[in-house]
């Protein structure tokens, strides 16, 4: 009850603000920090209350809050909160990273591998062909040549293989869960992000390349390469300077984490590199190779953990557009039932394949449901690459994910459950 | 996105100075050093309008202190400790920052011609930060244990002197009607007592240090925000949050302090290097102003320890400037932007650097000492 008092006291107390006096540089980005940070708090706190997970609690404030909505919070605000955003993604990428331990990663290798392959032929195989099958009918299909169509469903089909790592690593720290099902979930996760890069840039070039009559361009997989390859230097050399700060200074751990980040997300438009993967590889280096190192930066960014994910998560509530759900909701939730379906055959056909455990087998394709941020990038460089139809993809993507993103932690904290490896009191 | 490049590299700089051995005693210093050496006065790095980029972290950090001191008003651990020790916090802060602001008064309105009442915000801004100190060496006597004490107590003297120049002066640099001064003093303290009473509500007593950090950070941003909307000043809105939040029953207070204090070290490093990084010109009359602040606030020291028959040696034990000092004179500039405001940052700079070179040069034996 104290809490409801407050939080309703902290948003009269801002309401009034806002109308009585005159914002100034940077005074919006303070109020939308601080308004999220505590809201999306208080949301998770009834997320607990009625049984879901935090992460969905902070996601439906943001999208009650955002201005799709109530518009308590206005787009130039949103905008302004996208530098706390750069600096989250960095955060949840590096303990993603060190998450991940070689010993179990070793004794995982193959189901992870088996599940990854498996999960992402089916996927694309399965939501591509469907959706190039029944394309008369839905209303994105570019209408216009089978040529497009086909490319629209192979977009589709990467867009269906992503993951959210974020939502992996934030339910994972929620739950304090720990075992073969969250280790696997996180595997191919962090793998998937990998190969969904290249399914993706693979598939712009073959669209260009059939829409644009012209051959596919040799410097696409160079570009690819070297993209991955730099994000994975550039990360080992984060995880290895981290280390040698570590073991040298040892000192204000926390500040230089939070450095290291703003660091790495200023990194990603200066050198064209990938921000998640960059800051995993950082993580699973500092983890993995620095061990003794690490555990101070662990217990940092445990200590971080609460107020990056109520900024993150609260922000990935704001900028989730629902205005298209009436017009395209039925369409997204086909494709989310299609995903659906392609990631429980396809996980459980990797499983069997990789002989993992009966309770991975059986749940762990609810850890791959949830989508995020890689998801909404590329969408938008869909639209900017194909201006015919590309725009009403990212409509289309932008409702499906919002789906996704409400659905997955809850069915994650599922599995976790079902499979024992929750260790949170509730 | 450049902004981010400069706090990595103000950050790394400053890390590197904090190494060198001396660093423990004037680690403050060595880190406003790096600011003022990578800022638009030295090398050049960045220029003053990218260093202002970073004003809304730095009004977060005014928050945060200002909440900080604001909660050492325990008036609980007040009676506990006794009259004796709060009478010497106080009156030796406030004859240091008195006397301190004399000399600043003076300058600003016969040499630099600033109007009487800019002169007097002037002066009572230095005094604000004459009148926080620090003790530079933690011994086990109860001499050292009293000078501890007063040490973090007379952060409160200054956060009572920091109301009225920010009162008198509105956030355009212009000065203000008494009924807005009234007006200002005014919002200060209500959104302070309501952000008190908000922080107190928040914070359930079973909190975990993960939920106090978050909801710390998020009130601290909002009180951040909510002063600059309103044109006053987040250190002393922060202060009265803490005063509130410290003296209500109620309130999970050491969890709350916990957090803050945990945190109070970045956040102090940031604010360290932006204030060096803010000055952007060191002048004669920068000189004149901090060479006499320093004088006049040690005298200041001396006399608040006679008129009280302080024991002997206290007075010596807090000479030492806090850093709260650039605290006061970078929330000055960035609030309250007049002409003579970058000339007291200036000052208040040079005249914490001189107090301390010459309280090092007195204590060069002992320092040596201990380093060994």
């Amino acid at each position: 009850m104290n809490r409801v008092i407050g939080g309703l006291l902290v948003l009269g107390m801002m309401l009034s603000v806002r109308l009585i006096g005159q914002p100034t540089h940077g005074i919006t980005l303070l109020t939308g920090a601080g308004m999220l940070l505590i809201f999306s708090y208080l949301a998770g706190k009834v997320g607990k209350f009625v049984r879901l997970p935090k992460i969905t609690g902070y996601l439906l404030l943001g999208i009650f809050v955002g201005p799709s909505v109530s518009g308590l919070f206005t787009r130039e605000m949103v905008s302004e909160l996208h530098l706390v955003n750069n600096l989250a993604v960095s955060l949840i990428a590096l303990t993603a990273g060190a998450e991940i331990q070689l010993s179990w990663l070793r004794a995982r290798a193959r189901i992870i591998l088996w599940i990854m392959v498996w999960q992402n032929t089916v996927l694309m195989v399965l939501v591509a062909s469907v959706l190039f099958l029944v394309r008369q009918w839905l209303p994105f299909m570019s209408g216009e040549h089978w040529h497009a169509d086909l490319i629209i469903s192979i977009v589709l089909g990467a867009f269906a293989v992503a993951s959210s790592p974020s939502v992996v690593v934030a339910m994972i720290a929620e739950t304090r869960a720990s075992g073969p099902l969250s280790q696997t979930v996180l595997g191919v996760t962090v793998l998937k992000d990998v190969a969904v890069i290249v399914l993706f840039t693979l598939a712009i070039a073959v669209g260009k390349a059939l829409l644009g009559g012209q051959s596919i361009d040799s410097s696409v997989a160079w570009d690819l390469f070297r993209q991955i390859s730099l994000s994975v230097v550039f990360g080992a050399c984060i995880g290895i300077a981290l280390a040698a700060y570590i073991k040298l200074i040892g000192q204000e751990v926390p500040l230089v984490l939070i450095v290291v980040c703003f660091c790495m997300a200023e990194m990603e438009p200066l050198f064209h590199v990938e921000p998640l993967l960059m800051g995993m590889t950082a993580g699973f280096f500092l983890r993995n190779v620095f061990p003794g190192a690490s555990e101070l930066v662990i217990h940092g960014m445990e200590q971080l953990s609460l107020p990056v994910y109520c900024l993150f998560f609260g922000l990935a509530g704001l900028t989730l557009e629902t205005g298209a759900l009436a017009r395209l909701g039925i369409w997204a939730l086909f494709f989310v039932c299609l995903r659906l379906i392609g990631l429980y055959l396809g996980t459980r056909l990797g499983a069997k394949m990789g002989r993992a455990e009966p309770r991975v087998r059986d749940h762990c394709w609810l850890g791959f449901v949830s989508q995020a941020g890689v998801t909404l990038a590329m969408a938008a460089i869909v639209a900017k690459t194909f201006p015919s139809w590309g725009p009403g993809v990212q409509t289309l993507t932008v409702t499906f994910i919002a789906i996704d993103q409400l659905v997955g932690p809850p069915l994650f904290k599922r599995a976790l459950t079902k499979a024992g490896e929750t260790r949170t009191a509730d | 996105m450049k902004i981010l490049i400069i706090l990595a590299l103000i950050g790394s700089l400053a890390f590197v100075g904090g190494r060198h051995p001396f660093g423990k005693v004037l680690r403050p210093i060595v880190f406003t050093l790096a600011g003022l050496i990578i800022g638009p006065m030295v090398l050049g790095l960045f220029t003053h309008d990218q260093i202002l980029l970073l004003k809304p972290l730095a009004l977060f950090t005014l928050a945060w202190v200002g909440l900080v001191i604001g909660m050492q008003a325990d008036l609980q651990l007040w009676r506990i400790a006794g009259a004796r020790l709060v009478r010497y916090a106080l009156v030796l802060g406030a004859c240091s920052g008195f006397l301190a602001g004399i000399p600043t008064f003076f300058i600003l309105w016969l040499v630099v011609h600033v109007s009487f009442p800019f002169a007097l915000a002037g002066a009572v801004m230095m005094a604000a930060a004459a009148a926080a100190s620090t003790t530079m060496r933690a011994g086990k006597s109860s001499l050292d244990n009293l000078a501890a004490a007063c040490a973090g107590l007379d952060d409160l003297v200054s956060l009572l002197f920091a109301f009225f120049p920010f009162a008198v002066i509105d956030s355009r640099g212009n000065l203000v009607s008494f009924n807005t001064t009234m007006l200002h003093i005014g919002v200060m303290i209500l959104l302070g007592i309501l952000f008190g009473i908000a922080i107190i509500l928040l914070i359930g007593n079973r909190a975990k240090i993960d939920e106090r950090l978050t909801v710390v950070a998020g009130m601290v941003a909002l009180i951040a925000g909510a002063s600059g909307y309103l044109g006053v000043t987040p250190f002393v809105v922060g202060g009265v949050a803490g005063v509130m939040l410290v003296n209500t029953r109620a309130a999970p207070k050491e969890k709350i302090y916990e957090v803050l204090v945990d945190a109070e070290r970045p956040v102090g490093l940031f604010m360290l290097i932006f204030a060096g990084a803010m000055v952007t010109d060191l002048t004669l009359l920068g000189l004149l102003i901090g060479a006499c602040w320093a004088v006049f606030r040690l005298w200041g020291n001396q006399l608040g320890a006679r008129l009280l028959k302080a024991p002997e040696g206290l007075d010596e034990k807090l000479s030492a400037v806090s850093p709260i000092v650039v605290v006061v004179a970078t929330s000055f500039v960035l609030l309250t932007p007049t002409p003579f405001a970058p000339l007291l940052l200036e000052s208040a700079v040079i005249g914490w650097f001189l107090t301390e070179t010459c309280l090092l040069w007195k204590n060069r034996d002992t320092f040596a000492r201990g380093h060994q």
